[in-house]
């Protein structure tokens, strides 16, 4: 690929990207309103709030912006939306962009947390299994990670729960930080530390299974290729063998699945959120489900969905770049 | 891997371990000095600050903590003054001249006047607060800086413990400039006269730490600062019995022996917040007889058996259950299961049952449609097993409140089973027996059972009214407009830093926790 087709791949990814984003729009903003009901129904639905005057409910529709055409809220939605305003959650009395900027840096301390866990380990593991195909260690390692395959991932979060913060409590059991946070900031990272522990693992492992699977197949092709039959005939092994011929071949392929892995970690994320009490993103999403907060829901998705396109973009156009140096 | 580097491991482990172990918790800080720790599995309820929390009990519950109305209740549940020192009302019920009590400071130091009062009922007249009403007001006057009038349009016997007891007053100086309260999210929002001073909220980890309100009139109240933390409730079981926590606010009754067993209290009550099974009077069940033959088809203990595993208690048919100051003391047959009785009043209504045992009406066969809310699941599928076992068809369906308002609205279904306050002030039990709205038991017109309502909501003389009540009561489990099926338990667990208790008839509009605000003053 010459460097101009690589400018007009990029260029045509992010049109793509900016299409799926639009649509994206359009169905948050038209799915919840296709639904019975609208926020100020939900609102009124407790048992305990008394009943209204048909006067009162239509200036509170008012004043919340329903009593518009839908057209004109579909234009207000935009609009907003292009500045930026995410609009206002009323169960939460907040700014939506104002909640995900709060919960989305736990999130993301999560993911990328857990990126270098996983990664590490399956690699390593893989090409340790990979490049002796059928031998002891790549018997072993297989073995371990088709158990571990075998176990949905919120049940592995479920059990590191149970094993490591209730039955041996080495960690904390939910939240992001103690109660009563210390003001000393190397105490607070230590905390935060602790406290992110198991969900980083609960997260690690779901992908370490994936990436441990693909390092190996890859591995496995590559330990019968010329190139390494005759570098192991040189007497080349150690770590030059697996990081140079093993390791920066892998490379291509990893990145290209890695597009992939992250749309799988913000899934597999909101359940690991949930199981720990964890305060991101993935929590405050099933919340906002629980309480049927379309604003709250819309603006997470939406901003989860840039979020991925984005990264999808880069490791896509990292992707070709590598493709085009061959 | 040899011996030695096994041995490095693990030093390593235990190195982290202390390492980690190391951090400072507040568990290990004087108890004296600690805030009241509330942990509540909900979690974030909007900003404290009565338009801008969210449309929910506990919402309404800790705001009261920040706001203050003009009548409050004590650990009883009495009324007792609050920012009204005193309050009278005239002969025909249509005056009442409120005194105020001059110590009453908004959080910001300045004075709590008669002119804050008089603004609110104006400005919640054009701005409608969800969980109190200024509607019957006609007209507030601030007469000085601490005395009121207020005249209503008719007489209202449900005045005070209804409506002044839950109105939370707004500071004039702040709210005076705000046209649209619903947004109005800054802190300045949340400057109220209550007992304690919103000091920071964390939206994203759902925490609320309060600190005490020094100059409060009624007193300073107990805890230094008040922290309420969202915390899942196996987690919160764990950091109370290492008292990090002090209050569990809402915790299952099968784990009340686990918390008993470590040296901890749990306090707990009827909810009084009944599933109530309501009909489609247009249907099959406009028919008196077909309610009562469903009332005995239904094994309520059975229900509370399977649904709850014994965590709550049959409900009266009456309305008004145990522990309510309405209640009338008449023992109630309550509808005792007897399928015999069930089938023959059905077949004396012309229904008929086939061979397989299914019920037909006018020879068509009965299927009704059940409707539930999710949260009703578990009642509503053991109420499905023994309705189905009685030979009547169901089809039930589980909906969001939304769908289900629609649902009900438009008629399409038999049966609909939902949670419903019987708690609160009795003023409003005209819109929940004839009100149109979706969780009304929606009956057609009962002559006697309406005018006895609308007397005993403008009755100036409480004897009286609670006679018209106990007549009310007997005319409600007669002609059941819905049926009670199940009353819940709900169970608070905590310390003994603090002694939560449920009131009668709930926190002001009807809530049935343990926390209210009586809890944290002198």
């Amino acid at each position: 690929m010459t460097g101009q087709s690589i400018t007009r791949h990029m260029c045509l990814g992010l049109l793509d990207r900016i299409v799926v984003f639009l649509l994206l729009v359009v169905l948050t903003f038209v799915l919840p309103r296709l639904m019975p009901g609208d926020a100020l129904d939900l609102m009124l639905s407790s048992d305990m709030a008394r009943s209204m005057s048909r006067a009162e409910t239509d200036n509170l529709r008012q004043s919340m912006g329903l009593d518009a055409t839908i057209s004109t809220q579909f234009l207000t939605y935009v609009t907003n939306l292009a500045q930026g305003d995410l609009g206002r959650s009323i169960q939460h009395a907040a700014f939506v962009s104002d909640l995900i900027g709060r919960a989305l840096p736990w999130t993301l301390l999560l993911v990328l947390a857990a990126l270098p866990v996983y990664l590490g380990i399956s690699v390593v593991i893989g090409i340790e299994a990979g490049r002796e195909p059928h031998g002891k260690t790549d018997r072993a390692f297989t073995g371990v990670m088709t158990l571990l395959a075998s176990v949905p991932p919120y049940s592995a979060a479920v059990f590191l729960l149970l094993g490591f913060a209730v039955l041996w409590p080495l960690f904390p059991a939910s939240g992001a930080e103690p109660l009563f946070p210390s003001p000393d900031p190397l105490s607070r990272s230590l905390a935060i530390a602790r406290h992110a522990v198991l969900p980083v693992l609960a997260l690690s492992l779901h992908e370490i299974v994936r990436f441990y699977f693909l390092t190996r197949g890859e591995a496995v092709g590559l330990s019968g290729r010329p190139f390494v039959l005759n570098a192991r005939a040189r007497g080349i092994g150690g770590w030059r063998e697996r990081v140079n011929y093993f390791g920066r071949n892998l490379l291509a392929t990893l990145l290209a699945r890695m597009t992939d892995s992250v749309a799988a970690l913000f899934g597999a994320v909101i359940y690991i959120e949930i199981v720990f009490a964890y305060p991101g993103i993935g929590l405050l999403l099933y919340e906002a489900i629980l309480s049927r907060d379309h604003v709250l829901l819309q603006g997470i998705v939406l901003t989860i969905s840039a979020l991925f396109l984005t990264v999808n973009w880069v490791l896509d156009a990292a992707s070709a770049n590598l493709a085009a140096r061959g | 891997m040899s011996c030695s580097v096994l041995n490095r491991i693990s030093v390593a482990i235990l190195l982290l371990n202390s390492a980690l172990y190391a951090v400072p918790t507040r568990a290990q800080t004087a108890a004296d000095t600690r805030p009241l720790v509330i942990a509540d599995s909900r979690g974030d309820y909007g900003l404290l600050a009565p338009f801008a929390h969210m449309k929910n009990g506990p919402a309404y519950l800790y705001t009261s903590y920040v706001f203050d109305t003009l009548v409050a209740q004590d650990a009883q549940g009495n009324l007792v003054p609050a920012l009204a020192k005193s309050w009278s009302r005239s002969a025909d019920g249509l005056s009442w001249g409120i005194e105020l009590d001059q110590r009453a400071r908004w959080h910001d130091g300045t004075p709590v006047t008669a002119g804050d009062v008089a603004f609110t009922v104006s400005y919640m007249a054009e701005h409608p607060y969800v969980f109190a009403s200024t509607a019957g007001i006609a007209g507030a006057e601030a007469v000085s800086a601490t005395h009121l009038k207020l005249q209503l349009k008719q007489s209202d016997a449900g005045f005070v413990s209804g409506t002044l007891a839950s109105l939370p007053i707004l500071p004039q100086h702040i709210y005076g400039t705000i046209s649209d309260p619903e947004t109005f999210t800054q802190k300045a929002a949340a400057t109220g006269s209550g007992p304690y001073i919103l000091d920071t909220q964390d939206k994203a980890q759902g925490r609320y730490l309060l600190r005490r309100n020094d100059a409060y009139y009624r007193g300073a109240p107990k805890f230094p600062s008040i922290a309420i933390v969202k915390m899942p409730t196996d987690a919160a079981i764990v950091a109370l019995k290492n008292s990090e926590v002090d209050v569990i606010t809402d915790v299952p009754l099968d784990r009340a022996d686990i918390i008993r067993s470590a040296g901890l209290k749990v306090v707990e009550a009827p909810s009084n917040h009944p599933m109530r099974l309501t009909f489609n009077h247009a249907g099959p069940f406009g028919a008196k007889a077909a309610r009562h033959a469903l009332a005995h088809a239904i094994d309520r203990q059975g229900l509370v058996d399977v649904a709850y595993r014994g965590a709550a208690v049959v409900a009266e048919p009456g309305f008004f259950q145990k522990g309510s100051p309405w209640r009338a003391p008449t023992v109630l047959d309550g509808y005792p299961t007897d399928i015999a009785k069930a089938k023959s009043l059905l077949t004396g209504l012309g229904w008929s049952q086939g061979e397989a045992g299914r019920w037909s009406r006018s020879g068509q066969s009965v299927t009704l449609r059940l409707v539930a809310a999710p949260q009703a699941k578990a009642v509503a599928t053991a109420l499905t097993d023994q309705l189905e076992a009685f030979g009547l068809a169901i089809e039930l369906r589980l909906m969001e409140p939304a769908q289900l308002q629609e649902q009900i609205e438009s008629g399409a279904y038999e049966l609909a089973l939902f949670s419903s306050s019987t708690m609160g002030d009795p003023g409003s039990l005209m819109r929940k027996v004839f009100g149109p709205a979706f969780n009304s038991d929606r009956f057609p017109d009962h002559a006697e059972l309406r005018n006895l309502l609308i007397k005993q909501a403008v009755s100036t003389d409480a004897t009286e009214r609670l006679r018209i009540l106990e007549k009310v009561q007997a005319i409600y489990a007669e002609e059941l407009p819905s049926l009670l099926l199940v009353n819940p338990i709900w169970a608070t667990a905590h310390n003994d830093r603090v002694t939560p208790t449920f009131l009668p008839d709930g926190v002001a509009i009807g809530i049935p926790m343990a926390m209210h605000k009586a809890v944290l003053l002198p």
